[in-house]
């Protein structure tokens, strides 16, 4: 039976036990009183007057705080009841009165809560296992039957049965006498450890190994890795004065004591703590730092967990001490049926997250079942958040009616999912019997509180604040989809790269930090970066958020800080100095402290400890943007710069009418004078620019990689990834994938080798037999000229292989085709043995055959012709210029067709090399640039390659004749 | 016999004119071969018994066919292969049987 105090006309209640006085007015009798059903009569005496706040003076102010503590804790004092235990009571009441299954509404309505409390405090006990939960709408909930009540890690279990094994080791080892078993949790990342240890905490309680309310204090060992001192003083507490600024602070053995605490990472934990930890496990005693003659006992139940292989990094000793090893087997390992119901299961909290239905497509759902997923379940559920933040955000800017997800929503690593299909016959066959998969808002079986609660909220409050932040920036369109999206990749790609974990580790810092301190350290950091043009490593800014506190501390205290070699510092990091004063002012500002100039040395050191800790990683990959037309390159730049907040992308625009040569040295002028040792990524917009990078890399004596047809995004991930000090490969690789056109760099580039002969590479994985097949009626059907000819068979174990046996041939050889099962390379012509076989190919082969000797009799020819050129280096990079030419304008330009252009500009660059005029006084065509830009600019681009090699310039006339060439040629394509 | 070699700068088909010759010589063949530039061309057509063309200008073949039908000679283009290959001897086949 319960009773109620009533404040004001809007109900607001104090909840009474009965017999105990109520905590607001402090008088037993009165109040509303409530039935068996939990409907309430009116006793109502007591309204608004003789309230405790009133009788004991109680200023406004802390009468709101007063009035915020009853939220959760209805009665203060002695008899303190907190909601969800009314809420449970009032569940095992009715269940007496055979009133079973009622819905948090029924329950909010008969105690006059809000609905959406009692549903968190609900779902909350259905977590500790002492409810169950009906679904359909609206859901239902009783008291769980039994002493077998489920609890979430019961449910685990039951949801992914590949891990029925680890929760039943981690049962026993909770339930183990006298005090449970120390854990190790081994598993790769994302295969939830955190969540497992978090359930044994959950399951600890519910057996009543340790009472409500017991610690599960976390801490994750990679987090100091640097300052063992810091790590162990965390862990075990310091000691006042154990060195020095050091004061008194308890350690999380302390704060654990009597529940859980789970060590994350703990491989990263140096011996002296693992050797501390031991002693512990072995006899409950621990010692702050600094201590010695105390020892300090406490009741913990410790659990461990690791990504590495225990065997080879924890010391043995204290391995030996962890008898309990439990493996969470990584996502590839566990059914479909398990990875299904994850799906199921990441979508619905979204969904209920998001208060919106979203629809799934079946071929979506799909993709999610099969794709690779390397960081296992936690990339999993990331991915899932990702589309539906995206899916969300096209709901809200309006391009989308509802939230849905189509196949063609998802990243392009999900999507590939689909390709992969093949690979797994299980899931190609696994049976999604629905064309869309509805998650409903008020979801069934999802794990989630309903309502905003604070976490959830920020995905999509982020989202909608960022919208309208834009919006008000005058930002529309395009550019606003792509900043969003940009945000959100953001957003994840930090939770990927495992930097969630800092937001426990803020938590912690806001535990030793108060927060006026840690704002004025973000300004400050903020600030520092911005002038310094780098970002500061997390950990500058949680040490100094530490020290500035410790500083306040001590100037208060009215303790002296003095740096003692303030000079030298202010001589070694100039421009850290500077920055250090600002920041002394900012802090004077905000503090009204005044601080000593030393202080400012000490903030030296912290913005110089990047630089010099990691000298080595400093070099990265430099990122130059190329584009055509005003500014492109430098707006592309800014976006990427102003994103990453720091000045990591060079641009050089390329105005219309601009000579490349003059671009090309305006890109070199950029990487110098040191350029990177790590190497240069190259972004541009058409293929044309592509040969740059041959030029630079010679040049510069640094690898060069170039990315053609890039946009914002690709620059983007470039940077990221440069900043993250990927290297240049890498990059290159992961870009390239992303980037949809991407051409390969001119052929000539590898062939600078003399190749004076003709090849035709046959090639077989089954074994030479087939290869020397192939190679006899190669022979038979083709006339080639054996002078010229050489038709090659080779074998190969894998495609790997088949390269490098094609690059030794290509040293010595021209490789006009290769006969195979497979594509080899794409850049040379390629024929299936059956259209050989048929002779269906023969005379496909020929034509190429034909032009090849053509170009190679031309060379001999021009041997004793030409002056100044060799012609056999000569014509291969003409002929890839020409044909690179072809590419930018999607001309299918036939060998034959060029034969005649590639003799005129053998013997034009002849002349050039040997300082003719070559124009003449013919300026009637000069018109030509004008009447056909693309044209133009591709024809000019497109030679800039031979006109760098050779050191010449292919005066206005010539470049005419070839853009006339060209132009009949796309008159021929067009008809 | 006139040959008259037409590509784009004259100088291309400088080498493939001096082959040229040297078959005629070998066949005993008296002819007279030259090459100018298309811009030059039209001062040279008037004495030319045939034209020829380098496949490089291939697109001006149509204009000078016409020129050619105007003046009663037969015009064409070189076949890539000897052009590239620089056959002289090819060519000159070539030149004769369109004279026929």
């Amino acid at each position: 039976m319960f009773r109620r105090h009533v404040v004001g006309k809007k109900a607001e209640f104090f909840w009474l036990r009965e017999g105990q006085p109520c905590s607001r007015c402090f008088r037993t009798d009165g109040h509303d009183t409530a039935d068996k059903g939990g409907r309430f009569s009116t006793g109502g005496a007591v309204s608004g007057q003789g309230r405790a706040a009133d009788r004991f003076n109680v200023s406004a102010g802390s009468r709101q705080e007063f009035a915020g503590a009853v939220a959760n804790v209805l009665i203060k004092g002695g008899a303190a009841v907190k909601r969800v235990d009314l809420v449970y009571e009032t569940l095992q009441e009715w269940e007496r009165n055979g009133k079973r299954w009622v819905s948090a509404e029924e329950l909010a309505l008969a105690l006059g809560f809000d609905r959406a409390n009692v549903s968190r405090d609900l779902n909350r006990l259905w977590r500790e296992g002492k409810v169950q939960k009906q679904t359909g709408r609206p859901v239902r909930f009783a008291l769980a039957r039994g002493p077998k009540a489920m609890t979430r890690l019961d449910r685990l279990a039951k949801q992914q049965p590949s891990l029925t094994a680890a929760v039943e080791q981690g049962k026993a080892a909770v339930l183990y006498p006298p005090k449970g078993l120390p854990m190790l949790i081994v598993g790769e990342t994302g295969t939830g450890k955190s969540m497992f240890a978090e359930l044994l905490h959950e399951f600890a309680v519910a057996a009543g190994r340790f009472p409500p309310g017991a610690p599960f204090v976390t801490f994750n060992c990679a987090d100091y890795t640097n300052t063992p001192q810091l790590l162990l003083g965390q862990l075990f507490g310091i000691r006042k004065g154990a060195y020095t600024g050091a004061y008194e602070q308890k350690g999380l053995i302390e704060k654990a004591d009597g529940g859980i605490l789970f060590l994350d990472e703990v491989h990263r934990l140096p011996a002296e703590g693992q050797e501390m930890l031991f002693t512990f496990i072995d006899r409950g005693i621990y010692r702050r730092l600094g201590e010695t003659d105390v020892e300090r006992t406490a009741n913990v139940l410790l659990i461990c967990a690791t990504t590495e292989d225990p065997e080879s990094n924890l010391l043995k000793t204290f391995r030996r001490r962890i008898p309990m090893h439990i493996l969470l087997p990584p996502l590839e390992k566990r059914t479909l049926d398990e990875r299904f119901r994850l799906v199921m299961q990441f979508f619905q909290e979204e969904a209920v997250r998001l208060g919106k239905e979203i629809d799934v497509s079946a071929n979506a759902m799909r993709a999610f079942l099969v794709y690779p997923c390397p960081n296992n379940v936690g990339q999993l559920k990331a991915d899932v958040q990702l589309v539906c933040a995206k899916a969300y955000a096209d709901y809200v800017t309006g391009k989308k009616q509802a939230v849905r997800i189509h196949r063609a929503d998802l990243p392009f690593q999900v999507q590939s999912g689909l390709l992969l299909e093949k690979k797994h016959p299980q899931a190609a066959s696994y049976s999604l019997p629905r064309r869309w998969y509805a998650f409903p808002p008020h979801g069934g079986e999802a794990d989630v509180e309903s309502g905003p609660a604070a976490e959830s909220e920020s995905v999509y409050g982020a989202i909608e604040r960022k919208y309208g932040e834009l919006k008000e920036r005058g930002i529309v369109g395009d550019e606003l989809d792509l900043l969003l999206e940009m945000d959100i990749k953001h957003y994840f790609s930090q939770y990927m790269k495992g930097v969630d974990r800092r937001i426990r580790d803020r938590r912690d810092l806001e535990k030793m930090v108060a927060p006026d301190v840690l704002e004025l350290t973000e300004a400050m950091v903020v600030y520092a970066e911005k002038k310094l043009g780098r970002r500061l490593a997390e950990k500058v800014m949680y040490a100094l958020a530490m020290h500035i506190q410790t500083a306040i501390n001590r100037l208060r205290a009215g303790t002296i800080v003095s740096h003692p070699k303030l000079n030298e510092v202010r001589a070694a990091y100039k421009q850290e100095f500077a920055v250090a004063l600002d920041c002394l002012q900012l802090m004077e500002e905000r503090t009204h402290i005044d601080f000593p100039i030393d202080e400012a040395g000490f903030l030296t050191m912290f913005f110089a400890f990047h630089e010099e800790q990691a000298e080595e990683r400093e070099e990265r990959v430099a990122i130059v943007v190329v584009m055509h037309g005003n500014g492109v390159a430098s707006a592309m730049a800014d976006v990427v710069n102003q994103l990453l907040a720091a000045a990591c992308v060079h641009a050089v625009d390329m105005p219309l009418d601009a000579d490349p040569k003059r671009i090309y040295e305006q890109v070199k002028a950029v990487l110098q004078p040191v350029p990177s040792k790590k190497g240069v990524l190259l972004l541009v917009d058409m293929g044309s620019l592509v040969s740059f990078s041959n030029f630079l890399e010679k040049e510069l004596a640094v690898p060069v990689r170039v990315i053609s047809a890039a946009s914002t995004p690709h620059v983007l991930e470039a940077a990221r990834k440069a900043m993250l000090g990927y290297a240049l490969q890498e990059i290159y690789e992961e870009v390239k994938a992303a980037a949809p056109f991407y051409i390969r760099g001119p052929l000539w580039e590898e062939e600078a080798a003399e190749q004076d002969m003709l090849a035709i590479v046959t090639a077989c994985f089954t074994g030479k037999g087939s290869a020397l097949a192939l190679k006899h009626i190669l022979e038979t059907y083709l006339p080639l000229d054996e002078r010229m000819w050489r038709i090659i068979p080779i074998q190969m174990a894998d495609a790997e292989e088949a390269r490098q046996t094609l690059s030794n041939v290509a040293k010595h050889f021209r490789i006009v085709c290769i006969v195979s099962h497979l594509c080899l390379d794409e850049r040379i012509p390629h024929f299936s043995l059956e259209d050989v076989l048929s002779l269906r190919a023969m005379k496909e082969i020929q034509a190429l055959a034909d032009v090849e000797e053509i170009h190679m009799h031309m060379a001999r020819e021009l041997t004793g012709h030409l002056r100044h050129l060799a012609p056999a280096r000569a014509i291969p990079a003409i002929r890839a210029a020409l044909a690179a030419i072809g590419r930018e304008l999607g001309l299918e330009a036939d060998g034959r067709d060029l034969v005649g252009l590639v003799f005129h500009l053998c013997c034009l660059l002849d002349r050039l090399l040997s300082g003719e005029r070559t124009g003449g006084d013919r300026r009637a065509s000069k018109a030509c640039g004008h009447e056909d830009g693309a044209l133009y600019r591709a024809v000019k681009e497109g030679l800039f390659p031979l006109e760098q090699q050779y050191g010449v310039c292919i005066d206005e006339d010539e470049l005419c004749h070839i853009v006339h060439f060209f132009r009949s040629l796309q008159g021929k394509r067009d008809g | 016999m006139n040959i008259l070699l037409i590509c784009a700068a004259g100088m291309s088909t400088s080498l493939l004119v001096t082959k040229m010759q040297e078959a005629a010589k070998e066949r005993g063949m008296e002819a007279t071969i030259w090459a100018v530039s298309a811009d030059e061309a039209k001062d040279h057509l008037d004495r030319a018994d045939v034209v020829l063309i380098g496949p490089q200008i291939r697109y001006k073949f149509a204009a000078f066919k016409k020129e050619g039908e105007a003046r009663g000679i037969p015009v064409d283009v070189i076949n890539p292969a000897d052009y590239g290959r620089v056959n002289g001897a090819g060519v000159l086949d070539f030149a004769l049987r369109l004279k026929k």
